[in-house]
């Protein structure tokens, strides 16, 4: 397992993407997978850094671990902004996403990607912290 | 975040360089808002554009929003091929229109 920590500010976004990138590089996923699970992991983390912190008024790290076996990726977000469930948000329908860009609301596409982008996505809330878990195939 | 403005014409070229976030996305933004709402064609060369989140289809729903409630447009140009997978599901893909490249765009339009 590898293990980084960062702090929970946007400008660690590229720097987050960067060792998610190498992490997905070292487990063979195809350049698609690899930037899906880029994307994914940056749309959890801006939430966390946005609502689950600053929005908060707390402050405090992201801790992300990368954990490969033959047969998947896993990173974990680890965090201890306010409680939040990813998949308790109402995320558009593709009904919602057929329409003219006039006729949209703009709320919800980072984690509709999250959740089309992720071969898995799972959520843990225990000893206060909040755990994000994105998993691809290899 | 590199943002060039060039005007062209009838046309207000703008070449973005770097990665679109939630970090980046408030300077793209502010920058290209008032240029949206200018009433120009606004052609935006995503060629050197490498990653786009929700932050950044949030700035081309505000520019399309700007544009279109006056006589602008915004024209894309260089998607590669993650930036248009990205616009293709969330349905912003049919909503632009493209040209493979700026020089392209600007033939077009001038």
């Amino acid at each position: 397992m590898t293990r980084r920590v960062f702090a929970a500010h946007l400008d660690e976004l590229a720097g987050l993407r960067q060792f998610v990138g190498e992490m997905a590089r070292q487990a063979g996923l195809s350049p698609e997978a690899d930037y899906r699970l880029r994307l994914a992991v940056d749309e959890i983390a801006t939430n966390i850094i946005t609502h689950g912190y600053e929005e908060a008024g707390r402050s405090g790290d992201l801790v992300v671990s990368a954990e490969v076996d033959p047969s998947e990726l896993r990173i974990v977000l680890e965090d201890s902004g306010i409680p939040f469930d990813p998949r308790s948000r109402a995320v558009p329908s593709r009904d919602q996403l057929e329409r003219p860009l006039e006729e949209r609301a703009i709320g919800g596409l980072g984690l509709y990607m999250v959740m089309e982008g992720v071969d898995r996505f799972d959520y843990e809330y225990a000893g206060e912290r909040n755990r994000n878990i994105l998993v691809m195939r290899r | 975040m590199e943002i060039q403005v060039q005007a062209q014409g009838s046309l207000t070229v703008v070449v973005l360089t770097g990665e679109i976030d939630g970090k980046t996305a408030p300077e793209v933004q502010s920058r290209l808002l008032p240029l949206a709402e200018n009433g120009r064609k606004l052609v935006l060369d995503m060629q050197k554009v490498t990653f786009l989140s929700s932050a950044g289809l949030r700035v081309l729903f505000l520019l399309n929003r700007a544009a279109s409630s006056g006589s602008g447009k915004i024209f894309l140009t260089g998607l590669v091929p993650e930036l248009r997978d990205t616009m293709s599901v969330t349905g912003f893909l049919k909503c632009f229109q493209l040209f493979d490249s700026q020089e392209q765009a600007v033939e077009a339009l001038r």
